[in-house]
């Protein structure tokens, strides 16, 4: 795919092209930043991300924005929450006594009602289209914040199935940045060191492997050489924190609080990667595109969800991590409002809510609602360009300000008409 | 008997409904409604004629059921269990919980000698209640309680849960006394667990299960099935497929006194099944798939008409669709109300 485009298809404002221009004198012309200042570098150095994706859609309904007793509320009752006057659905026991560490945004209306293009929009923040394809918010942060300062991979994806480097994530950025994949929450195969080798003979192939690398990047073209190595690299890095994926010494207690089930062991090696430092977290989550027998399947899938998300938000809490991680929980969209004959809900990027907590998070808010009924926004409504805008800022990047350059091209962080939510924000 | 239902009329209400039943004499068509209401029609020659609904309920009105004194009790997925007598045609309750269950009430079953109702629920809880609505005996499971039913001497009950575990809880003994085996009603996708079961009948002697046998997650699909199980020795004697994974649950299944069971199934939308079926045989005798998405059948005691509750075309889309004025629009369930001209009239109404 090309990932150039051409100047007519740049629609940047003054403030904008001069922000570009000048970064384009400041660094290399591929893949560089308008280099924030060195208090902002400070500020937001071993600052997170743990990313909650519930693939296929979770239904508002019967999560985060309820509708009891209404036409398309639904069978389930509301509770209360921790935070006066906010109710979630009835199968949200646990998160329901965290709503005062949350943020609640249950006025987002978005574009696409595909899986196919909706997946990749919500990831990569729909910006306004310049003919290139953005990172994923998880590639964009490893571009703009870099591994922490313990040097593991900064961009990983806890996920069911297949794992490996998932490079396709990373966009323009270059595959370097793209996702180490956890398949199944496991470490890749043979990670460690084989114990008849020893540390001097790895030393020694390491050493071979480098020339030999040098050799064959000699003869291509650096985005992809640079991605192979760094692939190992981080790979290498990991080999140091087998004890991420240890689980043997993790209680039953601790298991059983986020949930004998895939999600909630991801959230637990998604706890763990977080603690041992890597930049940002994926936790990924599959079978949530339910047309038919939703609600009986939305027991079986939101109970999951609650007790794996309530606990890790307690638990980065409890070790004062909130502070530096931010958490976000979301779909690329969410269900109708409209129940259909298979008892089911479509997909409905028209009202639909997103979660968050942590660091530059306000804590217990909730921001915009949809009418009585929950068939449409009644507030502001926000896209994803808004949240990505909002993120930037939790984590210390001014998204207004930064820019991406591609090939020498100025490209903003994120939408350019749309800005932060500041009531989002602590 | 050749079967050969011919359509009398298609009622249209407001709402989404549930279940359906006739009252004993026949003269009134209950159905519960997505809206907590119990709607309630007149049954004429060529349509019903509405009669203002029950309303109280919460949430979904998840079962309704025709009491031998003519009362009809109803549940819902908020926990209400109610009991309400139709002397004169003007509702009375006689006793209600608000609180019968925490939630979900899933199934209710009636004793055929009236004096017992059960009912179970997503509170994983068994409960026998007295006519009058004094609760007897209660039994915790730690799964989801999706089916019940009385053996026909009333002595035990039978449930099913979510795993497809079928047990009976003796009354006189206070414990479970017997189980059968319905693990083809459960699958565990992803992270989903999917309980197919729907409900349990007796074909004379035997107990028979039917749901479906799910074979996927969220989008559920699943082979529309029942089971049959000899329940002295605890085995399954027969198992069908009632048709392929077009039409995935068997939602409701009621016994037509001419000895066969009526189904109603629904699958993806669009698709919907009205069959018949005499179990001794390995396929349904009729089929009628015209309609979308059944949900209930019941047969009116003159054993001749049916009603069967289905959803309206085009039930289904992704994203904003807009009616003609510009607004929301809902689904809603037609009733259609069905003759079976081969059936011997058992008793006139």
């Amino acid at each position: 795919m090309n990932q150039l485009c051409n100047p007519w298809e740049h629609d940047l404002s003054r403030r904008k092209f001069l922000g570009g221009a000048a970064s384009a004198f400041g660094v290399g012309a591929f893949g560089g930043l308008v280099s924030p200042s060195a208090a902002e570098q400070i500020k937001r150095k071993e600052k997170q991300v743990l990313f909650v994706w519930l693939d296929g859609g979770i239904s508002q309904l019967e999560s985060w924005d309820p509708k009891p007793n209404t036409r398309f509320g639904g069978p389930f009752r509301s509770l209360k929450t921790t935070l006066p006057g906010v109710h979630v659905s009835e199968l949200m026991p646990h998160t329901a006594k965290i709503m005062h560490k949350l943020c609640v945004v249950r006025s987002m209306s978005t574009k696409d009602n595909s899986h196919s293009a909706g997946v990749g929009r919500i990831q990569r923040g729909d910006p306004v289209d310049r003919g290139v394809t953005y990172p994923y918010f998880g590639s964009a942060v490893s571009k703009l914040m870099g591994p922490t300062s313990t040097k593991l991979p900064p961009y990983v994806w806890v996920k069911p199935g297949s794992g490996g480097f998932k490079a396709e994530d990373a966009g323009f950025l270059g595959p370097k940045y793209g996702a180490l994949a956890f398949g199944d929450g496991q470490p890749p195969p043979n990670l460690l060191r084989h114990e008849d080798i020893t540390e001097e003979e790895d030393a020694e192939r390491n050493e071979l492997r480098e020339l030999l690398n040098r050799r064959y990047a000699s003869q291509r073209r650096k985005r992809f050489t640079e991605a192979s190595s760094h692939v190992f690299d981080t790979a290498h890095a990991l080999m140091k924190r087998s004890d991420i994926f240890d689980t043997s010494t993790l209680s039953e207690k601790e298991i059983d609080r986020y949930g004998r089930n895939d999600l909630g062991h991801h959230m637990l090696v998604g706890r763990r990667m977080l603690e041992a430092g890597v930049r940002f977290v994926k936790v990924n989550s599959y079978g949530w595109d339910t047309h038919g027998d939703h609600f009986n399947g939305s027991v079986s899938l939101i109970g999951k969800f609650d007790r794996a998300f309530a606990a890790i938000v307690n638990d980065l809490d409890d070790r004062g991590m909130l502070d530096h991680v931010l958490v976000i929980a979301l779909s690329e969209f969410g269900r109708t409002p409209r129940i259909n004959g298979h008892v089911g809900r479509d997909h409905w990027p028209e009202a639909w809510s997103i979660a968050m907590a942590g660091t530059g998070i306000q804590r217990g808010t909730v921001i915009g609602s949809t009418n009585s009924e929950g068939t449409f926004v009644a507030s502001k409504a926000f896209d994803i360009g808004h949240m990505f805008h909002t993120w930037f800022r939790a984590l210390g990047i001014d998204s207004t300000r930064e820019e991406y350059i591609n090939n020498g091209q100025p490209l903003p962080l994120a939408h350019d008409d749309m800005d932060v939510i500041e009531e989002a924000l602590a | 008997m050749k079967a050969d239902p011919k359509q009398l009329f298609v009622h249209e209400p407001d709402c989404q409904l549930r279940c359906a039943r006739f009252s004993l004499d026949g003269r009134v068509l209950f159905a519960g409604g997505l809206d907590a209401s119990v709607r309630r029609w007149l049954v004429k020659k060529d349509k019903l004629e509405e009669l203002p609904a029950l309303k109280g309920h919460n949430g979904w009105i998840s079962r309704i059921v025709v009491h031998p004194t003519h009362a009809l009790i109803s549940a819902d997925t908020w926990g209400q269990l109610r009991f309400t007598d139709f002397e004169d045609d003007k509702p009375k309750v006689l006793w209600k919980h608000d609180e019968a269950h925490d939630g979900w009430i899933r199934d209710v079953a009636v004793s055929v000698d009236g004096k017992r109702i059960a009912t179970c629920g997503r509170d994983r809880a068994l409960r026998v209640w007295s006519r009058e609505g004094e609760l007897l005996h209660e039994h915790n499971e730690s799964e989801d309680l999706l089916a019940v039913t009385f053996a026909p001497d009333g002595h035990s009950v039978w449930f099913g849960n979510e795993k497809g575990s079928i047990q009976c809880l003796g009354l006189i003994e206070g414990e479970l006394v017997a189980q059968v085996d319905g693990s083809a009603f459960y699958k565990y996708d992803r992270i989903q667990d999917i309980g197919g079961l729907q409900g349990l009948v007796w074909y004379g002697e035997s107990l028979v299960a039917y749901g479906t046998k799910p074979q996927n997650g969220a989008t559920v699909r699943g082979v529309p099935s029942i089971q049959l199980y000899d329940v002295k020795s605890g085995e399954m004697t027969k198992s069908i497929e009632v048709d392929t994974n077009r039409f995935g649950f068997i939602h409701d299944l009621e016994m037509h006194p001419e000895g066969f069971l009526m189904g109603a199934a629904s699958g993806t939308p669009g698709s919907g099944l009205l069959f018949f079926l005499r179990p001794e045989e390995d396929k349904p005798f009729y089929k009628h798939t015209k309609v979308s998405n059944l949900h209930s059948v019941t047969m009116h005691p003159d054993g001749r008409r049916l009603a069967f509750t289905a959803t309206n075309r085009r039930s289904n889309g992704n994203g904003r669709r807009l009616d003609e004025n510009g607004k929301y629009p809902a689904n809603n369930s037609p009733i259609h109300v069905f003759e079976i001209p081969g059936v011997p009239i058992k008793w006139d109404v």
